[in-house]
């Protein structure tokens, strides 16, 4: 997956919340209560799929503000962080 | 107590297995789906209306203000001028900046874009409210909303002899409550404690004087120097909203977490919470409070604050509908669903306020065995399998 304001291209598995990967992979992600309750982590997609670790449901269109903390990449995605 | 393969967990008002808590947690992410699902244009609707009829009742009483000289004016002008600002504060404010209407995807009713009439700029109290109170809700040394950092509100938090006042100064708090919570969300006491850098802390400070100038500037030169010769009057009606708009909302938060019958945790019997658990803490730690369609609306749906704390993000109106089913939960697994008329709650929450001032002994903990530490980092706990 790729970050597109910090420039990091990550590979990263269907399981992990975006949060962990973009902060593993050294990018500032901003955070709240990291269990989907605050939206204190919401993040614009450029491209591709999310799925939503709570409720399997896959969803993702350009534009689209996710919540990092409870999503994880169901495609390729870009996010602009 | 444990039971061979099985882990009993004993909050003072439930006694439900690891199996039932995760079955309760189950039966509500039900609930909580089946809204999201049907979530649409009855929902845009009603937060429209919602918005609209604010928006009218604020201009129509600002408008009757412009000759608040007249004291029928002055009357009908703060009255709809309060109706406003409690409308706008508590069923739209609250509750967008929750990211309850965020599904919408319009970008002026959105939680990142929202700037609420209050001192408190919307950042910050989604910090500590969104964040830290629903996270933490009820966890008493977490949660600071259990009396603010003043207010005594727990026999587990130490008495002081200032808190023999305590009945005064909330009386006070309630009237100022909007500054209260713009100071509350600085989170000076972080800031004592070292976990907050001075640096952070001036640029916060920044934001609010930013924010207050502009309300006041607003509020109190703005509309009172459109008011000419009424201006002085329009002043003072601005101020008593404002007051109105405090004493209300501080008398609706105080029914949430406070009266008899809500539970109260510690950070050891939170340890290792899963989904489930959490659920079932926001259920035991939140108090609604029964009334009319009108308190509903007035309260920002507060008066539901249990399903709101079960669901913070989903719609505020929404919340009476599943009202029942949750209640329905409760007689199933045998959990208080703690209630009353508003008089009632906010008498009860009262009383411990007066209760609290004189010092008492902590209650006895919950026994409860210890579960593995939840990762800081882990949010496996709380995704479905």
């Amino acid at each position: 997956m790729r970050f597109t304001r910090s420039g990091r291209t990550i590979a990263g598995d269907q399981a992990t919340p975006l949060l962990i990967l973009g902060e593993d992979a050294g990018v500032v992600m901003p955070s709240g209560c990291r269990m989907g309750i605050c939206f204190g982590c919401v993040a614009p997609v450029r491209s591709g799929q999310v799925r939503d670790l709570r409720t399997n449901q896959v969803h993702g269109e350009a534009g689209e503000l996710i919540q990092t903390c409870i999503s994880t990449a169901a495609t390729d995605v870009e996010l602009e962080l | 107590m444990t039971e061979q393969g099985t882990v009993l967990m004993t909050y003072a008002t439930a006694r439900l297995s690891d199996a039932d808590i995760e079955a309760l947690g189950s039966e509500l992410d039900r609930i909580r789906a089946d809204v999201v699902a049907s979530r649409g244009e009855r929902d845009a609707s009603y937060i429209h209306t919602v918005i609209k009829v604010q928006r009218g009742l604020e201009v129509g009483g600002r408008t009757l203000l412009l000759g608040s000289l007249l004291p029928p004016l002055w009357l009908a002008g703060t009255a709809m001028l309060s109706a406003a600002k409690i409308l706008e504060n508590m069923e739209i404010g609250h509750n967008v900046l929750h990211g309850q209407w965020d599904w919408m995807r319009d970008p002026e009713i959105h939680s990142t874009t929202w700037e609420w009439d209050l001192v408190t700029p919307a950042a910050a109290w989604k910090h500590t409210h969104n964040d830290l109170h629903h996270t933490w809700t009820n966890v008493v040394g977490r949660d600071r909303d259990i009396g603010y950092t003043i207010i005594r509100m727990s026999e587990d938090q130490a008495w002081r002899p200032w808190h023999l006042a305590q009945p005064a100064y909330n009386l006070l708090l309630a009237a100022v409550f909007e500054w209260g919570i713009a100071l509350f969300d600085l989170e000076l006491d972080d800031v004592v404690h070292g976990r907050k850098s001075k640096r952070e802390l001036f640029d916060q400070v920044r934001a609010v004087l930013g924010k207050a100038i502009r309300q006041a500037a607003k509020d109190y030169v703005l509309f009172p120097l459109l008011s000419g010769p009424s201006a002085v009057p329009t002043l003072v009606a601005n101020l008593t909203a404002n007051v109105v708009r405090n004493v209300w909302a501080h008398t609706i938060i105080f029914c949430g977490h406070f009266p008899d019958g809500v539970e109260q945790f510690t950070v050891a019997e939170v340890d290792g919470e899963t989904r489930g658990g959490w659920y079932l803490r926001q259920l035991l730690g939140s108090a609604n409070i029964d009334g009319s369609r009108l308190l509903h609306v007035l309260s920002g749906n507060l008066s539901h604050q249990i399903e709101h704390h079960l669901f913070p993000d989903l719609p505020s109106n929404r919340y009476a509908e599943i009202a029942p089913q949750v209640r329905a939960l409760c007689g199933r697994f045998a959990l208080p669903y703690t209630t009353g008329p508003l008089y009632h709650q906010a008498a009860s929450a009262w009383k411990r306020v007066f209760r609290m001032a004189f010092p008492s002994h902590p209650r006895p903990s919950h026994p409860r065995p210890s579960h593995p530490r939840r990762e800081a980092a882990a949010v496996a706990p709380y995704a479905m399998a």
